[in-house]
């Protein structure tokens, strides 16, 4: 059930990012709902939960964009299971907890992406220039994952609630 | 700490990563059809894409003319005036134009630059959602006859080329992104170089390995060079903005601000087969890096 729950949920965020939120950049940058609703599920729902969510919300988006499979899954299950393991070990009622975990968690999946991209260029998959690592920091990486902390309040609450009595909630553990 | 080390989900992480790295290098740039999961997916994203884009683009030109009522009475004025200017330097253009004719006629020119495009005009339906990739999706496909590597153009300029086609929807990869590389050639000097994406999310290109001596100055005009075989010769780019040296004092860079506003893009075309082209479908390799 949460699968499915999830499913639409990373759908409904990759087609708001890729219509609505390409009219509400800021800095240039837009944010990435998926990758954030992967690290608060990951968060309140341990490693294994983590993992699958993340491999799910990077598939979807690479299957509806892009060239390369798993350009975003790889990044974004890393995300997942890292957050996972943090599960047992975090307050979860205090809200600056996934404000940081999103700010850093993006910082993580942005530098996975970039070292990707760079991967991908030097072999030859990919054209054009080889980026610097600063420079993307300063271009897109920090503006991402301010974007991203900000927008993270408005989502975590209801996130939490839904996870300990809604639908996202574990039956089994 | 151990536990989480010697944990079943580490053996899990591990595999799935190395699962997407394969997935990553077998889906590379040279494959040339899609998946039947991409395509089945894509198939049924993009009606939802078009409709949710189609409201917010009504609403956005909605409040847009509420708040611009105000100005639009003066840039009337102003443009009746610039039609009037651009109507009787119509007449003169159109005076060279059949004078161009006649010479051409005299001097038996065979005319290698005719614009006859084939196009298909498309909608932009969505914008990639990652921050990496400056990708756009279009309402055509294979339906349409739309194949991989054909340019993408607007009135204003050229726009960028398709990478991937599902069957009523393609992926245009911008001359914005950093991987993009198209070779360009400054119209009026006949400069060569390279036009590639800058990464910065300025929406500006950069024209590399310009030689040192060339006359490259601001202001110029920047076209296609039609090296490569994927876009056609004589494109409008964009405008030079900057020159500079490379820090290894051997080349000049020119940073070109593109004609096409990436940021609003709404129609464009797709060029199915250009004058000059030989080969019916373009495929991949030969493209300038």
């Amino acid at each position: 059930m949460r699968y499915l729950v999830m499913t639409a949920v990373f759908l409904a965020s990759l087609i708001l990012q890729s219509t609505l939120f390409s009219h509400l950049t800021v800095a240039g940058v837009k944010p990435d709902l998926v990758l954030m609703f992967v690290i608060l599920y990951a968060l309140l729902h341990g490693p294994k939960e983590g993992l699958l969510i993340g491999l799910l919300g990077g598939l979807l988006q690479d299957f509806l964009f892009g060239q390369f499979v798993g350009m975003n899954a790889l990044p974004k299950l890393t995300v997942g299971y890292m957050f996972g393991i943090l599960e047992r070990k975090i307050y979860k009622e205090n809200l600056l907890i996934p404000i940081a975990a999103i700010f850093l968690g993006t910082f993580i999946n942005e530098t996975i992406l970039y070292l990707l991209r760079q991967v991908s260029y030097l072999l030859g998959h990919a054209g054009g220039t080889s980026l610097n690592y600063l420079e993307s920091v300063r271009h897109v990486i920090l503006s991402t994952a301010v974007y991203n902390s900000c927008l993270a309040p408005l989502i975590y609450t209801k996130f939490y609630k839904s996870s300990q009595k809604g639908v996202l909630r574990t039956l089994d553990g | 700490m151990l536990r989480y080390i010697v944990n079943r989900y580490v053996l899990g992480f591990l595999a799935l990563a190395v699962l997407a790295l394969v997935l990553i290098s077998y889906t590379g740039r040279d494959r040339t059809d899609l998946t039947p999961v991409e395509r089945v997916i894509k198939n049924a994203a993009v009606p939802v894409e078009s409709a949710v884009n189609t409201v917010l683009n009504g609403i956005s030109n909605t409040f847009s003319a509420v708040f611009t009522i105000g100005s639009i009475k003066e840039e009337n004025e102003k443009l009746k005036r610039r039609v009037a200017e651009l109507e009787s330097e119509n007449i003169l253009l159109r005076g060279y134009g059949y004078q161009n004719l006649r010479l051409r006629e005299l001097l038996q020119f065979k005319d290698t630059v005719s614009r006859s495009f084939d196009t298909v005009s498309a909608s932009v339906v969505g914008r990639n959602p990652a921050n990496w990739f400056e990708t756009v999706t279009i309402n055509r496909g294979g339906a349409d006859g739309i194949k991989k590597n054909m340019p993408v153009i607007t009135s204003q300029g050229l726009v960028g080329q398709v990478i991937n086609v599902a069957d009523n929807s393609a992926e245009v990869l911008l001359i914005v992104d950093s991987s993009s590389a198209v070779g360009g050639l400054v119209q009026i000097t006949r400069t060569p170089g390279v036009v590639e994406g800058l990464p910065d999310k300025t929406g500006y290109l950069k024209m590399n390995y310009i030689s040192k001596e060339a006359p490259v100055r601001e202001k110029q005009v920047v076209v296609t060079s039609g090296l490569g075989g994927i876009f056609p010769k004589e494109l409008p780019i964009g405008r030079i903005s900057k020159v500079e040296l490379e820090s290894n004092g051997l080349v000049k860079y020119a940073i070109i601000r593109p004609f096409v506003d990436f940021n609003h893009l709404e129609e464009v075309m797709v060029i199915k087969s250009f004058f000059g082209d030989n080969r019916s479908s373009p495929t991949g390799g030969g493209e300038a890096r």
